[in-house]
């Protein structure tokens, strides 16, 4: 991470869980700008026209799911490169699969623990 | 009314039970990670009936119940539901939004709370019984109500589907919270997932 402060998209349809996930990102950064969305379509519309060091995404949303929204970037933005992070409910390892094929640089298992995102975060170096 | 046990052969009625164990269990573990308190779970116990054999929930008749709902669809489709007593989901809620001590009140935050847990258990389970028997699920957004235990066939198209009621009692504390996950199932689907947890059973 670089020294200016964080900018992290969080997208999930659930206000309980992105105050979670808002909760979680302050205990790891001093400063952390958090921009949220609520669907994937939003997200979408968004995203590509904004600059975010890394994205918090669910897979069940209305409008549009965290796949659809992968695909759609991947298909339509082809430069989009900022660090997607899935965090789902959906256990299935169908589901990470298919987040990873849709070009996820990671999937954490809802509800996350702090040291495993922060793991993640290492590993991806941001 | 009297539970129905399907004639369910019983190795295959041994491979779903364990497979729903190790759902129940990670819905557990999932849900001690959210209030941040040791939770103990009972082996589940799975019953299954119809709506034409009335309701099997006798110790919630005339209570209000929130009942979390999402829909299922692949190989195997179907709706799953979390069902627990008003008073368990306030508690349940009040534990996930630390509000101790707030009364009964279950407003917005206590349900949006509630309904992101209950579509981490449903998760839990369907997701153990995609990955063991090599399914893949798509999921329907999750929805939460709170009504009579009687109304849930409302969630059947069909006076024949049936409910597969995963029985799970979460020790929490000092408490016992009774908490029902069940899969309302069409007869074809139903058949479909005891002709693949049949398969299962023979090529294990």
């Amino acid at each position: 991470m670089n020294d200016s402060i964080p900018r992290i998209a969080v997208v999930d349809d659930s206000a309980f869980f992105r105050s979670q996930v808002k909760k979680l990102l302050r205990s790891i950064y001093d400063e952390v700008d958090i921009v949220e969305f609520t669907d994937g379509q939003q997200a979408f519309a968004a995203l590509p026209n904004d600059t975010f060091d890394f994205v918090t995404l669910d897979v069940v949303m209305p409008h549009m799911t965290g796949i659809q929204l992968l695909e759609a970037l991947r298909l339509h933005h082809p430069d989009f490169n900022t660090p997607i992070l899935v965090i789902s409910a959906d256990i299935q390892e169908s589901t990470r699969k298919a987040c990873a094929a849709a070009g996820a640089a990671g999937f954490i298992d809802k509800p996350f623990k702090r040291e495993a995102v922060i793991a993640i975060l290492d590993q991806l170096g941001i | 009314m009297t539970t129905h046990f399907a004639p369910v052969d019983p190795m295959v009625q041994d491979a779903f039970t364990e497979i729903c164990n190790i759902g129940t269990g990670r819905a557990a573990s999932a849900l001690s990670d959210m209030i941040d308190r040791k939770i103990t779970i009972d082996v589940p116990r799975i019953e299954y009936f119809t709506i034409q054999q009335g309701s099997p929930f006798k110790d919630l008749e005339n209570l209000l119940t929130v009942q979390v709902s999402q829909s299922f669809s692949s190989a195997i489709s179907g709706k799953a539901i979390l069902l627990l007593s008003k008073q368990g989901a306030v508690k349940l809620g009040q534990l996930l939004m630390g509000e101790l001590d707030a009364g009964d009140a279950f407003g917005d935050s206590e349900q949006g709370a509630m309904l992101e847990l209950g579509n981490i258990m449903i998760g839990s389970l369907i997701g153990s019984i995609s990955n063991a028997l090599d399914l893949a699920c798509d999921y329907g957004l999750p929805d939460i109500q709170l009504k009579g235990a009687d109304s849930l066939s409302d969630f059947s198209s069909d006076a024949s589907d049936f409910f597969i009621i995963v029985r799970a009692r979460l020790h929490i504390d000092a408490e016992d919270i009774q908490s029902y996950l069940i899969l309302v199932l069409h007869p074809d689907q139903f058949d479909n997932l005891i002709l693949r947890i049949h398969q299962l059973v023979e090529d294990s």
